[in-house]
């Protein structure tokens, strides 16, 4: 009987006191990402392991031949899974979607798929009749916060190093067949990827609750000790002038203790796919503005991670420079 | 006691294990098998888990070797006598007779049962301390069975009959840590060879802390930036060697002093 893991009132209040004081738990300033690490596997395209601090996620794209939709004939399929097994957290039941499990699956369509990030015309083979059916399966290994974030980053790397069998059509007319060369056959071709989207969830703290979180246990001691706290507050404020702590990348904690939050979904071109809000907090368009920006900071550094991942991994597999020469679309 | 990593299926050297302080007794060496190992029976015994396989000696008679596989992870499953950490998250029963809820984070009984008689003092209705939701307590595991369901809680020293630690915590923080630190924190002084990383800790810093076995800690100190690096520093000990762990320990204390 798995339940939703219930912050205490001991926590609820130190983390809004830490932050006050520009804390938080992990010693990271308030937008650093925490260590991010992108590996493929060195045997299959196409399956990532990516490892957000202690978030795990491993996402498989694999491609099948399929009928298109009869009022898409000249579009592929493109579908995303992302179902959260309790391997993640206890709190996760199999087979029963949560509402958190739905919004991350929502907000993983809305980035990648609704994005246009995989160009579905290019999956096309023979319009009306056949068409890859390209599939991402997201596994979450590990819940500490920010699962959607990696699994966004997961997909991303997946959908850039994934390579689908090349084909040829012989035959004209009725009578045109598919022939499917087998990777050991022929180069595998990689996917029309037409930009990286990256998704980072910016988790927003209302600092002014720290009191009013102290206040709400309506002690004699205490309420002397908010006093304090207000006065303390106030200054802090008048220096910030802000009253809204603003943290990238949550653990799983401050997920849980957190009064709103919002993802963004950018890419390097600076285009925004997608945001989403939750909780029940109000934000400026200051703050949404520089949300924003930052999102693409941090956008163009994962990129560049995923790159860089990406070169050591064709170098380790093109021994010899073989795979570049033989290339299909190479003159023969 | 002694220890060295194991994988399932290894021999276990049984030579070093039991050692020579057992020999001269006159009924032969007697060996407890705690978790993780197997035993096949006449003398054949397979460890099942990978981790560092540990032998407790217990010198006074009778004498006796207990070996097992102490494992950091897994899951907490709740056992009688433990002291746990848990939250408040529910009341029920009648203002005569009124229970509370409290969940175990990490457990595989993940709601335990605390009746409000079960604290130093309770002995009569108006000195029973009111729980409020979210209220952090520290407490004992009295009876568990897997029948049973839910774990029973107190909140007293069972010898005493007093307060003992145990009850609502005030102020500091909550932090995860794996079941086994948590049972390396707990366990006797030396037990696991040396002082631990709170002994290193309390050398430099003065500070509070509870440890319950379901992989919680809570630590309050001076301040909150003292704190953060407690558990910062309790949480990274545990993957570092000894030696090392004390120079870490330092390090982070200083670095949180500095500013």
């Amino acid at each position: 009987m798995p339940r939703d893991l219930t912050p205490s009132t001991i926590e609820n209040t130190f983390v809004l006191k830490a932050l006050t004081e520009r804390i938080r738990l992990d010693s990271r300033s308030f937008n650093q990402l925490r260590d991010l690490d992108i590996s493929f596997s060195s045997t299959e395209y196409g399956v990532v392991d990516v490892k957000l601090g202690r978030t795990r996620v491993i996402a498989r794209i694999s491609a099948e031949i399929t009928q298109p939709y009869t009022d898409r004939p000249y579009d592929g399929l493109f579908i995303i899974s992302t179902e959260i097994s309790p391997m993640a957290a206890p709190t996760f039941e199999a087979g029963r979607k949560s509402e958190d499990e739905l919004v991350i699956s929502r907000i993983i369509e809305k980035s990648i798929r609704r994005s246009g990030a995989l160009d579905t015309e290019s999956l096309c083979i023979i319009s009306g009749e056949k068409c890859w059916a390209v599939r991402a399966d997201v596994h979450f290994l590990d819940h500490d916060g920010g699962l959607m974030d990696a699994a966004c980053i997961a997909v991303s790397a997946g959908l850039l190093h994934f390579r689908r069998p090349d084909i040829t059509i012989e035959g004209v007319g009725s009578r045109r067949e598919v022939i499917v060369h087998p990777i050991t056959e022929r180069v595998p071709v990689p996917l029309a990827v037409l930009h990286v989207p990256v998704c980072v969830t910016f988790s927003f703290f209302d600092v002014r609750k720290a009191s009013s979180a102290i206040s709400g246990r309506t002690r004699k001691d205490e309420a002397k000790d908010v006093d304090e706290d207000d006065v303390e507050e106030e200054e802090e404020e008048e220096e910030d002038d802000s009253s809204v702590a603003v943290l990238v990348d949550a653990t799983l904690q401050e997920e849980l203790l957190r009064h709103g939050y919002m993802s963004v979904t950018a890419n390097t071109n600076r285009e925004i796919c997608q945001i989403q809000k939750g909780g029940d907090m109000p934000v400026d368009v200051g703050v949404l503005l520089s949300c924003s920006e930052a999102a693409i900071m941090v956008a163009e550094k994962v990129t560049k991670l995923i790159n860089k991942r990406l070169k050591e991994d064709e170098a380790r597999r093109n021994v010899g420079n073989l795979l570049v020469e033989a290339r299909a679309e190479n003159d023969r | 006691m002694s220890s060295e990593v194991i994988l399932p299926g290894d021999p276990i050297p049984l030579d070093s294990v039991i050692g020579n302080d057992l020999d001269d007794s006159d009924s032969g060496p007697v060996i407890q098998l705690g978790p993780g190992i197997l035993h096949i029976p006449p003398e054949t015994l397979l460890p099942i888990r990978a981790g560092t396989l540990t032998t407790l000696t217990r010198s006074k008679p009778p004498k006796s070797t207990t070996i097992y596989v102490d494992t950091s992870g897994g899951r907490y499953v709740p056992a009688v006598q433990d002291t746990i950490l848990g939250t408040v998250i529910g009341r029920f029963g009648d203002q005569e007779k009124s229970f509370y809820r409290v969940s175990i984070p990490g457990s595989a009984a993940p709601i335990g049962i605390l009746s409000s008689a079960a604290f130093a003092n309770a002995a009569s209705r108006h000195t029973r301390p009111n729980l409020s939701n979210g209220t952090t307590v520290y407490a004992r595991i009295s009876a568990f069975s897997i029948a049973l369901g839910e774990p029973e809680l107190e909140c007293f020293d069972e010898n005493t009959g007093k307060e003992g630690g145990f009850g609502e915590l005030k102020g500091g923080m909550l932090a995860d840590v794996s079941i086994g630190l948590a049972r390396r924190l707990l366990a006797p002084n030396g037990a696991y060879g040396g002082p631990s990383v709170v002994d290193a800790l309390g050398k430099l810093v003065p500070f509070e802390i509870a440890v319950g076995r379901n992989g919680r800690i809570w630590i309050d100190s001076e301040s909150c930036k003292m704190t953060v690096a407690i558990i910062t520093a309790i949480q990274e000990a545990e993957e570092l060697p000894r030696e090392q762990m004390e120079e870490r320990v330092q390090k982070i204390i200083k670095g949180a002093r500095k500013e």
